[in-house]
């Protein structure tokens, strides 16, 4: 009955299709179906391998394990915090050099900055960049390169800068 | 050989000393049914072979639990449908590929298959079927290869069947137009 339905529903919907429709065009290799059963017994048959079985009782041993493992992460967390606050005092040499570092790159950084300005203005003349060494597009090209950068740069006060 | 009901293998399976040989004949009866829809999901027949053995497995495992409210039938289906889906989606994931490539390629691979004997037309068919998403090919593969009445496969698929001949519908027409096309 469902079959006659099924005919009738694919000449509704397509008669190409229900044309199309003939023998089976997949195949499988010879004999597949006859030892297929065999091999799914046997699959089904074969207990899984269970690594401890045997050895431990695992099963009793289940909350001991979960405690080592609280255990475990709590060590772990308080190894990380104390390391997190060590991290947030530094030693006074190290408070020293870290200064000394960022007067150094700042001035250096600023004088920079100064150079390629007065560069643009005075045509080149300066004493980073000898006369007529960049053309005028390639100051802009360097300008523009280091733009982003010096826009992190405090605002220069402009009577200190002229 | 007697053809056994569902009924009567499941009471089988039961209460018989003899649950192997019960299972056995469960194998025997769908194992053809099961094969050629998952076969049809996935084309090649060493994937297909590895999914129908471990549906059945998954079956024996879930028998003894299995509370019959629907057939056997309808269940080895829907656990055929899931492992078929499975294996489709962890393909795409272990060859890190959106969808419809791992679709090219099953339609690549029936190109080459030794165990596709169809003539040009059928694999056109087969590659339109392909084009669909993989929900829809399995409604448009349940109805047009192996006729599944609407109401069963709203069991197998927890669909409704209003949603499911909609979707058979729109399959066949997409599935036409792509055989038309060229």
């Amino acid at each position: 009955m469902e079959n006659e339905n099924t005919r009738k529903e694919q000449e509704d919907f397509s008669p190409l299709l229900k044309k199309l429709k003939g023998e089976n065009a997949f195949s499988t290799p010879e004999g597949y179906f006859e030892t297929l059963p065999e091999r799914i017994m046997e699959k089904a048959m074969q207990k899984p391998a269970r690594r401890f079985a045997g050895i431990l009782p695992v099963k009793a041993l289940r909350p001991v394990i979960l405690a080592l493992g609280v255990v475990f992460f709590a060590v772990i967390s308080l190894f990380l915090f104390q390391n997190r606050n060590d991290d947030i005092y530094l030693s006074e040499s190290d408070e020293a050099f870290f200064d000394d570092y960022l007067a150094w790159y700042s001035e250096y950084q600023t004088d920079v900055y100064y150079d390629i300005i007065l560069a643009a203005e005075n045509g080149n003349d300066t004493d980073m960049f000898p006369e007529g060494f960049f053309e005028d597009e390639d100051m802009i090209d360097y300008m523009m390169m280091y733009n982003d950068y010096y826009m992190d740069l405090p605002p220069l006060d402009e009577e200190d800068f002229w | 050989m007697h053809q056994y009901s569902d009924e009567e293998l499941l009471d089988l399976f039961r209460n018989s000393d003899n649950a192997n040989y019960a299972f056995n004949l469960i194998v025997r009866k769908y194992q053809e049914r099961v094969y050629w829809h998952v076969r049809r999901m996935v084309i090649d027949h060493e994937d297909s072979n590895d999914i129908v053995q471990d549906v059945f497995v998954k079956a024996w495992k879930g028998l003894e639990k299995f509370r019959a409210d629907s057939g056997l039938f309808t269940w080895l289906y829907r656990i055929a449908s899931n492992e078929a889906l499975t294996f489709l989606n962890r393909k795409k994931k272990f060859l890190f590929l959106p969808l419809h490539d791992v679709e090219n390629m099953l339609s690549q691979k029936l190109e080459s298959d030794t165990y596709f004997s169809g003539n040009e037309i059928e694999k056109k068919l087969q590659k339109a079927i392909l084009t669909l998403p993989e929900k829809q090919r399995i409604v448009f593969n349940m109805r047009y290869y192996d006729e599944v009445k609407y109401e069963q496969m709203s069991q197998i698929l927890g669909t409704s069947e209003g949603a499911l001949k909609a979707s058979y519908h729109h399959a066949v027409k997409k599935v036409e137009e792509y055989l038309k096309d060229d």
